[in-house]
């Protein structure tokens, strides 16, 4: 796709809007399957976790779509 | 959720008053805002939301508290744009430095003032950031703010005292009826030394501290108002009084052997029935029994010491009702103590202050890195909700309720401010369009419930209609506003779950470290405003401890009992200090060197070593005690002393293998 602003009823958005929600959704389905394994109890601090987890998620978004 | 649809649509009467109170108070300051021409009507009108509340003293000091910090606020945005105008990333170091300093200062102050510093924090970003672009606005940006919020609080508390006023002060006294209540069943579940004691002690001291946080409300409520805020300290200090009493009497009831206990108990079983919820006693005549009771030749020792404590336990009671009823009538009583003091925790304002600095530091780099314009509105929510609820203990929560009156004001904000409001013209239609849905929100207001998302509503609804004189419509500005205010409040919940001061175990340690010090005070603090000092320090220290530490089913030597001994051990020391300043002849050197020497003591880390190092002193303070002229005084201060030497040697034996103490 690139990185180009999406056309939306004449708004121009920002593609990294889109990445983002894209990823929040994976982090959250990431998140959800580290429950499922068991790993999550390994985890110090939750919060933490999941911030470093998204970021992370977000950088391989970008990565993979905005080539 | 039959909560949120009772709240929506089947209020109650004081609900709807609410509402309507808040919706006239904004209508009134719109309609003042746009007919005096002010840059931004909107911010009068969100004044109103934000000042509003269900009685009429706490918007008053509500709205003072926020007139105090907006000027501050406006004054520091002026020179820091003055100082910093050339170099906007200074500006905004100097910006996140100032928020964090404001954060701290509120978090330490524990009291309704401490909405002045969260406004003085604030303040500075809502004029500085739009003002960075072009410096010379700062001071338009600047009058344009405090005169619009000068406006929203005069109307807020002009219909707030106008129409369906309630006042706080009514309320403070069915309050301090409840506390009083709550008091007497402490006392005796302490005086027959029982389990549930705990529970008493924590629900009473609960109490009195709620009641002392409604006190700066009611200053603001005419004479009556102030003459119960002075009353409400008094209370509190007879309380406390004699919550301390009956613990003591406990304590030496524990001395006493079997047969000395069975000849005791019928006068303890008088005061108990006296201290029952329904019966009435004449208190002084009772403490004058005791007292006589205690002057018969055959008691001796304990049983005689038993029975002053009991006498003196009576005489405060009785003091207590009055206090009582001196508030109900609105008299003040001459003399009154300094107000309750409270735990002052410099270490967690540090951190909160870090965390506000944090996250808009955060978001001004992603400002300053990215250029979005629409992202100084991201940076100036974060700050608002950073520094406003910094201080709650359920911070991370409140955000998301606060986001989710977001989610709800976007979609509404869209179909009234960029589908309604361009095809209708005049104030009144606009008050229709944004009437209908504040209502709603001021309804959820007033419920508990729904009351930090109703009002996360309403401001948001309010910022992103943004009613004006001639009106702008665009769709790209409004996403884009929406966008920041997502970011912002999402930024700042996000610094709420990362920095986080949950370790029990250092909160605790903090809390023993802090009574420690006040201990060692305590053996020099003038005697007038100690019970209030020490007191109400104690009282906020244990809820928090207990807030910290449920109690463990078989949980040994926990923080809990850690507090309730130190609690012990300062009740004694300010009763033995008391006894001695009663007496007539002061001891001289020997009670200067006593003190001194405990507060050497309790300052240093304890351990079993130290167990006998207060014997000599107290040796030498009783032998002084003992040559004086025999009085009731004296007796008490006596048992008072050796109950201070058993709680310093309980403490040591507690702190054994602890090498560093408690700190």
């Amino acid at each position: 796709m690139g990185l180009r602003e999406w056309a939306l009823g004449g708004v121009l958005l920002s593609p990294l809007l889109l990445y983002a929600l894209l990823a929040l959704l994976l982090t959250g389905v990431v998140r959800l399957a580290l429950q499922r394994v068991g790993a999550a109890r390994w985890i110090w601090h939750e919060a933490l976790f999941d911030c470093a987890l998204y970021v992370c998620v977000l950088a391989a978004v970008v990565a993979a779509l905005g080539r | 959720m039959p909560a949120l649809l009772t709240a929506f649509f089947a209020p109650s009467v004081a609900a709807v008053q609410f509402a309507l109170k808040t919706l006239l108070g904004g209508g009134l300051a719109l309609w003042c805002a746009m007919r005096f021409g002010l840059e931004q009507p909107q911010w009068a009108l969100m004044t109103v939301f934000i000042v509003a509340q269900p009685l009429s003293g706490m918007v008053v000091q509500k709205g003072l508290a926020r007139l105090l910090g907006t000027v501050v606020g406006t004054v520091m945005a002026v020179v820091f744009m003055a100082l910093f105008g050339q170099a906007p990333e200074l500006f905004l170091l100097v910006l996140a430095l100032w928020l964090g300093l404001c954060t701290a200062a509120s978090t330490l102050l524990r009291s309704a003032w401490a909405y002045a510093f969260v406004l003085a924090g604030y303040t500075v970003a809502i004029i500085g950031l739009p003002a960075i672009a072009a410096p010379l606005t700062v001071f338009d940006q600047a009058v344009a703010r405090c005169s619009e919020i000068s406006l929203g609080i005069l109307c807020a508390t002009l219909v707030s005292a106008l129409l369906w006023p309630q006042r706080v002060e009514r309320q403070l006294v069915g309050q301090a009826q409840q506390a009083w209540q709550a008091g007497r069943q402490a006392a005796r579940l302490a005086i027959l030394g029982e389990a549930e004691a705990r529970q008493g002690l924590l629900e009473v001291m609960g109490r009195i501290v709620a009641v002392d946080a409604q006190r700066e409300h009611a200053w603001f409520e005419g004479a009556r108002g102030r003459q119960r805020a002075v009353a409400v300290r008094v209370l509190s200090r007879d309380l406390l009084n004699m919550l301390r009493l009956a613990r003591g009497a406990a304590r030496q009831w524990q001395l006493l052997d079997t047969t000395e206990a069975e000849a005791l108990r019928p006068w303890r079983e008088i005061l108990l029935h006296a201290l029952d919820a329904e019966a009435s006693v004449d208190l002084s005549g009772l403490a004058a029994r005791l007292a006589e009771a205690a002057a018969e030749p055959a008691r001796v020792g304990v049983q005689q010491v038993y029975l002053e404590r009991l006498a003196l336990l009576a005489q405060r009671v009785a003091q207590a009702e009055q206090s009582v009823q001196a508030l109900a009538a609105g008299q003040a009583p001459r003399r009154a103590p300094p107000a309750l003091s409270w735990h002052r925790d410099w270490q967690s304002a540090a951190v909160y202050g870090l965390r506000s600095a944090l996250a808009f530091g955060v978001l001004a780099v992603f400002w300053v890195a990215t250029g979005w314009p629409a992202a100084s509105g991201a940076l100036l929510l974060a700050a608002v909700v950073c520094s406003l609820f910094a201080s709650r203990d359920n911070a991370p929560q409140i955000g998301v309720m606060f986001l989710q009156g977001i989610a709800v004001a976007l979609p509404v904000a869209f179909i009234a401010g960029q589908v309604l409001l361009p095809q209708v013209s005049g104030f009144v239609m606009l008050c229709l369009v944004l009437g209908v849905p504040l209502f709603f929100g001021a309804l959820g207001m007033a419920s508990p419930a729904t009351g930090a998302s109703a009002t996360s509503f309403c401001l948001h609804f309010i910022v992103l209609c943004a009613p004006q004189n001639s009106m702008r419509y665009d769709v790209a500005l409004f996403l884009n506003e929406a966008l920041a205010i997502v970011i912002g409040v999402g930024c700042a919940v996000l610094a709420f779950r990362l920095v986080l001061l949950r370790s029990p175990s250092w909160h605790g340690r903090r809390v023993l470290h802090a009574i420690r010090r006040d201990l060692a005070r305590l053996t020099r603090q003038s005697l007038g405003g100690a019970e209030n000092w020490f007191g109400g320090r104690m009282a906020d220290r244990l809820l928090l401890l207990a807030r910290h530490y449920p109690v463990a089913p078989g949980g040994t030597a926990s923080r809990w009992d850690d507090g309730l001994l130190s609690l012990d051990l300062g009740d004694e020391l300010l009763h033995l200090r008391a006894c001695l300043a009663a007496g007539d002849a002061p001891l001289g050197v020997a009670e200067q060197r006593f003190m001194a020497r405990l507060e050497q003591l309790v300052r240093a880390p304890a351990g079993a070593a130290q167990a006998t190092a207060l014997d000599e002193v107290a040796a030498q303070l009783q032998q002084a005690l003992e040559q004086a002229p025999p009085s009731i005084d004296r007796r008490l201060a006596l048992a008072a002393l050796a109950h201070v030497q058993r709680g310093w040697q309980q403490w040591c034996a507690l702190h054994e293998g602890e090498p560093n103490g408690i700190a």
